[in-house]
């Protein structure tokens, strides 16, 4: 169980998470989703002890991350790139890990090498960017801790790199159950694999929710412009756009069937918006709508 | 292989449901895992324990512990059942609404079907 | 864990020491050699040259601890204190390992120049109270090699290049503190300078110490920075 309460952190005076309450049950995959600078490398930092909070409360299983020997050891924290010296070997770089990581499975660690054709001889500043990102999610994943985070772990992948490591992510959650949390900007390529969805803007919590639910909440209201207007006044309208009288509104919320009876008789056609056009809308708004919060 | 704007579990459910009026699944045949489930289609496990847990709701499918999942026996006559009382209204209606505003007339429709579909 | 990461660390340096004490040896031995072809020098050449090389091989190995290796420990599971505690271990057997080396290696050479004729008067020779002598000179000044290196890289991780560069001043204290009482004389015979041999190892251990504890400072609520290392 992860418990942040008004956590906040801050790098100067750029206020990078700023009081963010939420609770984290165990044994999920979680995805993080918000744009570059919303905050989700801040936020895991403080959860895998990498930064210290600069304000609020943060507890994994009832203790504070930072300096914390079992938490650490419990907690797997892999960045863009891995956190490991240039000039190593990818074959060194394993061994390190599997040295040091009480559950690391050195089968797995190898077999997720071959399928992602990593060259253990290799030093890692030879890499590639994808490659790179293959060897984080290699110790990632073989690391087995309890709290697993993939902070933007497949950046640089090409397509077949990334289906790989969306289908052994899922095969080795389900052979060992744990608490995973993967951040993402490119949401509609692994939403199935989340049980629940984080939306993180400009440092705030927006959206926490069933990724199911969420993926039915946004709803795309397109009619004459008046009858639209009419019939969203009061909604949460994330976008609008217009084409000579034909306006369309994003709305965020479900309609129920009497509301969507309405709208049919008012000669208004609803179209279900896709989770990636929902985050967008979320998140490219101004400022965060009131009711979404 | 989901479409991603409306919920996965009722679309899981949805599939399941057709198979069994296809007839691919029998009655009192093993339904995958949710765990075979979600690795085959690339989906969260308890998203798909959802699907399944909404089939036991509707009575579609049943639970042996320890086991697994299996077909109602029963089932496909009761989704049939449930099908046909909506065949009418979500199928035969929108089009018949269809007709109208473009000028078909029921007639045309009637020689249409006795003509060119068994 | 602070037992992994000193054998972790030895690991990875097992090959670099094997390269670093091979390289010295050979270097030396080759050096005398010629020199002994042209002249017999009154100075010991390994003193000299191993008695200098070994402190700066420690001060580079503390400054690499933060640089290049805090991160990847701390990516294992590692706490910032089990790898400052475990670090430090690290560099005590390096600062020991280096500080046998010294000795025997002037042994060597004792043996060799002997060996090959008379040695000049005022060439140190090599006797077991020496090679003690040296072994407790080379030491505290390795330790305090390695501890300004420590400090002083963590310095800068923790605060920048800027912000880092006040803070070289402390850190050096303990290198100014073994340089200024420990040292070398005109021929390669290691000596004590203004106080007593007890008082400057006193000093110097306890400007060491004091690194320590800057080091501690700068490291334990340090953020783990992103972007290429080492």
């Amino acid at each position: 169980m992860i418990s942040l309460r008004d956590l906040t952190v801050r790098y100067g005076d750029t206020v990078a998470v700023d009081g963010l309450t939420t609770d984290l049950e165990p044994g999920k995959i979680y995805g993080l989703l918000g744009r570059n600078g919303s905050g989700k490398t801040s936020l895991l930092s403080v959860l895998a002890a990498y930064r210290k909070a600069a304000g609020g409360s943060v507890t994994v299983n009832g203790v504070d991350p930072f300096e914390n020997p079992q938490a650490m050891r419990d907690t797997v924290f892999v960045r863009d790139a891995p956190d490991v010296p240039q000039a190593d070997r990818v074959g060194k770089v394993l061994g390190f890990f599997a040295r040091l990581r009480p559950r690391w499975d050195a089968a797995y660690a190898d077999h997720l090498a071959d399928t992602f054709g990593l060259d253990r001889r290799k030093r890692v500043s030879a890499l590639s960017r994808g490659q790179r990102s293959a060897l984080g999610v290699v110790i990632g994943l073989a690391t087995r801790a309890p709290l697993t985070i993939l902070d933007e772990a497949y950046l640089g992948m090409d397509a077949v790199a990334r289906s790989v490591f969306q289908r052994e992510l899922l095969a080795d959650y389900l052979a060992h159950p744990r608490t995973i949390i993967l951040s993402t900007h490119l949401i509609q390529e692994v939403a199935d694999l989340f049980e629940e969805v984080l939306i993180l803007d400009r440092g705030r919590l927006i959206v926490q929710e069933d990724t199911d639910t969420f993926r039915s909440r946004g709803v795309a209201v397109t009619g004459p412009e008046e009858a639209v207007e009419t019939f969203v006044s009061g909604r949460t309208v994330l976008a609008r756009q217009s084409l000579g009288g034909v306006r369309q509104a994003t709305l965020y919320g479900s309609l129920d069937d009497d509301e969507q009876r309405r709208a049919g008789s008012a000669g208004l056609t609803l179209e279900p918006v896709g989770i990636q056009d929902l985050f967008v809308h979320l998140t490219s708004a101004e400022r965060t709508p009131e009711a979404v919060r | 292989m989901f479409d991603d704007r409306s919920p996965i579990y009722l679309q899981i459910a949805n599939r399941i449901k057709d198979e069994v009026l296809s007839g691919t699944l029998k009655e009192d045949d093993q339904v995958m895992s949710t765990n075979q489930y979600a690795a085959f289609y690339q989906i969260n496990p308890a998203t798909a324990a959802k699907g399944f847990a909404q089939l036991v709701d509707e009575g579609v499918l049943y639970k042996k512990r320890g086991i697994g999942m299996f077909v109602t026996p029963d089932a496909r006559e009761k989704l049939r059942t449930r099908r046909r009382e909506r065949f009418f209204t979500d199928v035969v209606d929108p089009m018949l609404a269809e007709a109208r505003m473009i000028g078909v007339s029921v007639e045309e429709i009637k020689r249409h079907i006795d003509g060119g579909v068994r | 864990m602070k037992t992994m990461v000193l054998t972790s660390f030895l690991r990875m340096y097992r090959p670099q020491m094997l390269w670093f004490a091979g390289f010295l040896v050979v270097g030396v031995g080759l050096a005398d050699a010629v020199v002994a072809r042209f002249t017999d020098p009154p100075f010991s050449l390994w003193m000299f040259i191993a008695g200098s090389a070994v402190k700066y091989w420690l001060g580079v190995v503390g400054v690499t601890l933060v640089a290049v290796h805090l991160r990847q420990f701390v990516a294992a599971g590692i706490t910032r204190r089990d790898f400052i505690v475990g670090g430090l271990l690290f560099g005590v057997v390096l600062a020991v390992a280096a500080a046998l080396l010294v000795p025997v290696g002037h042994g060597f050479e004792d043996a060799l120049r002997g060996g090959a004729g008379g040695v000049p008067a005022d060439y140190p020779r090599w006797s077991v109270p020496v090679a003690v002598s040296e072994f407790g000179h080379v030491l505290p000044s390795c330790l305090a090699y390695l501890v300004a290196g420590a400090a002083a890289g963590a310095g800068f991780y923790r605060f920048g290049a800027w912000g880092g560069l006040p803070l070289l001043i402390p850190a050096l204290v303990p290198v100014a503190a073994a340089e200024g009482l420990l040292g070398l004389g005109d021929n390669g015979e290691v000596l004590t300078r203004l106080v007593p041999y007890g008082i400057a190892l006193a000093v110097s251990l306890l400007a060491t110490v004091l690194g320590v504890v800057l080091y501690h400072r700068e490291l334990r609520h340090a953020a783990i920075r992103s972007g290429p290392v080492g």
